[in-house]
């Protein structure tokens, strides 16, 4: 538990501060100029504080120790050794001997700016920065070349965004894609804030219009990166999930706790419930009357063209029918070898004497079995009595199984 | 009741399928009421008037919420039609209690020659799905199965289809195991 608690506060503290080196690239002289650890800026903004809480009188040095007393002397000596010289903090009057020192208030807007860059990706700070331009273009104040710089800012800072979220999503990963994913919001906004300077822009300074070309042509690709992007994370969220980005719990609770019109707002396209699938009447009979049929899963084996020949042993059979006949056939020869069938037949109704005779034919055409009904030429006809028609014939045994 | 109060409840019936209530709250105008049998608490789903059900969605091009194993699931359904349902001549709810066992028995004999493991699997599969859209309810402690609410929303004009499907179906045969 506590090692994956110390795992994630670094992944997080590792991200913090990959983003303020990001921030402070283009001012650092050596690339491990910057801090490496969240806990160095913790520290800073300690310090601004006391300093704003000791107001024009300033700090000495072992009040600024006492106000950061939760992090390590060398600690603070080395931050104090830096933001000195950098005039983050400076003497409070300008004379030998000095123990008070001031905070520079630019530094500390910087800090507020960072935190929020921090938390949005710097795409707020693009929709201010447009904003303000636009006022203070609309107010016609502005030279030519302000107007021209405004242009390239705007295209530059336009053209990097695109060229991030291209990359991610054709090459990144749906995670890191997701972690920008702050970079998407509010792209309509920010496209037609970026739309408007460039109206004025062109309004106002036609002569610009190759500026403006280009400022056109990063709105434009801004706006399918965007978009393509956007898809990318909606399919990564599945069709399943493609309406709720968010998870199950919270749709619960805002189910629970929503007001009338909020929850008639999101279902107001809904036509029924939403959450479970309808089994039609349909549906049902024809999935029980198309159960597939079980196979074996073997096929016959293919067929030697060649006659099986004495393949199967005639030994070797076993068939409940021909065993019924045999029965049938011995029952009715006794101990004899042949007997006549109207012999068999006579005392009986026709239709046991038809269930006999059919018996003894098969018995008779079973070519495993050794009996054989031999008939003779004549029909005898006998009316009143069963059977009325009848040939003579001899039901005997064969001379032995064929 | 309020039309207001009625709309809550009809929207949340929409968000979350249907509510089961204490049976001491009114029914809101247009849902339909289920006592269940032990009379302390009922359930209300919405009920569209026409006997209009979501099998309309396809005729109006609109997507139906799709079922994971439609057929597997269809047929456990209606093998469990076959069990609950004792008395064919009144609606199916709320129907008789029944056993995981018997339910995959007619699921075996509809479908034979699948081994057990595959037909406990399938089966218990498609129980847990119907268990989640309330078509059953099923209690996997006990093993027992019985109709959900949503069983009676088959319009009256679907019995005698239904009457007839269970009819073909076979019966659960006592003395069936599954070897496990």
């Amino acid at each position: 538990m506590n090692e994956q608690l110390g795992l994630d506060a670094a992944a997080a503290e590792q991200a913090v501060v990959s983003v303020f080196e990001q921030i402070v690239a283009v001012l650092a002289r050596q690339a491990d100029a910057a801090i490496t650890d969240a806990a160095l800026f913790q520290l800073a903004d300690t310090l601004f504080a006391a300093f704003a809480r000791a107001g024009e009188d300033g700090l000495t040095a072992e009040q600024i120790r006492a106000a950061c007393a939760a992090f390590p002397d060398e600690v603070i000596d080395n931050r104090l050794g830096v933001l000195r010289k950098l005039g983050a903090i400076q003497p409070a009057f300008d004379k030998p001997y000095q123990r008070e020192y001031r905070a520079s208030f630019t530094s500390y807007v910087s800090m507020l700016f960072v935190q929020r860059m921090l938390a949005r990706g710097g795409q707020s700070e693009l929709h201010q920065l447009l904003t303000l331009e636009k006022i203070r273009l609309e107010g016609g104040q502005s030279t030519a070349e302000e107007a021209r710089e405004v242009a390239v800012g705007v295209t530059t800072a336009l053209r990097l965004l695109v060229a991030e979220l291209v990359a991610l999503t054709i090459g990144g990963t749906v995670e890191a894609l997701r972690e920008r994913a702050p970079l998407l919001w509010n792209a309509k906004s920010l496209i037609d804030q970026a739309s408007a300077v460039h109206e004025i822009l062109l309004e106002f300074w036609p002569e610009l219009s190759r500026w403006c070309g280009e400022l056109r042509s990063a709105i434009a690709a801004y706006e399918d990166a965007s978009t393509n992007a956007s898809a990318r994370l909606m399919a990564a969220a599945g069709t399943s999930r493609a309406l709720n980005l968010l998870p199950p719990e919270m749709w619960k609770r805002f189910a629970r706790r929503a007001t009338v019109d909020e929850l008639a707002a999101v279902l107001a396209d809904q036509v029924f419930d939403a959450p479970a699938p309808w089994h039609d009447v349909a549906d049902l009979a024809e999935a029980v009357a198309g159960t597939p049929q079980p196979t074996s899963g073997r096929s016959t084996p293919p067929r030697s063209r060649v006659p099986d020949g004495d393949e199967q042993p005639p030994g070797e059979w076993s068939d409940a029918e021909a065993e019924r006949l045999a029965g049938v056939a011995e029952e009715v020869l006794g101990d004899r070898d042949a007997v006549a069938v109207e012999q068999v037949l006579s005392g009986t109704d026709w239709v046991t004497a038809r269930r006999v005779l059919a018996d003894l034919v098969a018995a008779s055409n079973n070519a495993r079995l050794g009996y054989q009904l031999t008939w003779s030429g004549t029909v005898e006809v006998r009316p009143g009595s069963v059977p009325s028609w009848l040939t003579h014939g001899v039901f005997e045994r064969a001379r032995g199984p064929v | 009741m309020s039309s207001a109060e009625a709309a809550l409840w009809w929207a949340r019936a929409r968000a979350e399928g249907p509510l089961r209530v204490p049976s001491a709250t009114r029914t809101p105008v247009g849902m339909l009421r289920l006592v269940e049998p032990g009379g302390e608490r009922c359930w209300l789903l919405p009920k569209p008037p026409d006997d209009v059900t979501p099998a309309v969605l396809p005729e109006l091009r609109m997507q139906a919420i799709p079922v994971e194993y439609p057929n597997e699931t269809s047929r456990v359904l209606a093998a469990a039609l076959r069990c609950c349902w004792t008395d064919s001549q009144a609606s199916p709810w709320p129907g008789q209690p029944t056993t995981v066992r018997e339910v995959l028995d007619v699921v075996d004999q509809l479908v034979p020659g699948r081994g057990e493991e595959v037909l406990l699997r399938l089966g218990t599969g498609a129980l847990r799905r119907l268990h989640a859209s309330r078509w059953l309810d099923v209690d996997d402690e006990a093993q027992r199965v019985c109709f959900g609410p949503r069983v009676a929303t088959w319009p009256d004009q679907d019995l005698p289809a239904l009457r007839e499907l269970c009819r073909e179906l076979p019966f659960p045969r006592p003395d069936w195991e599954p070897d496990r």
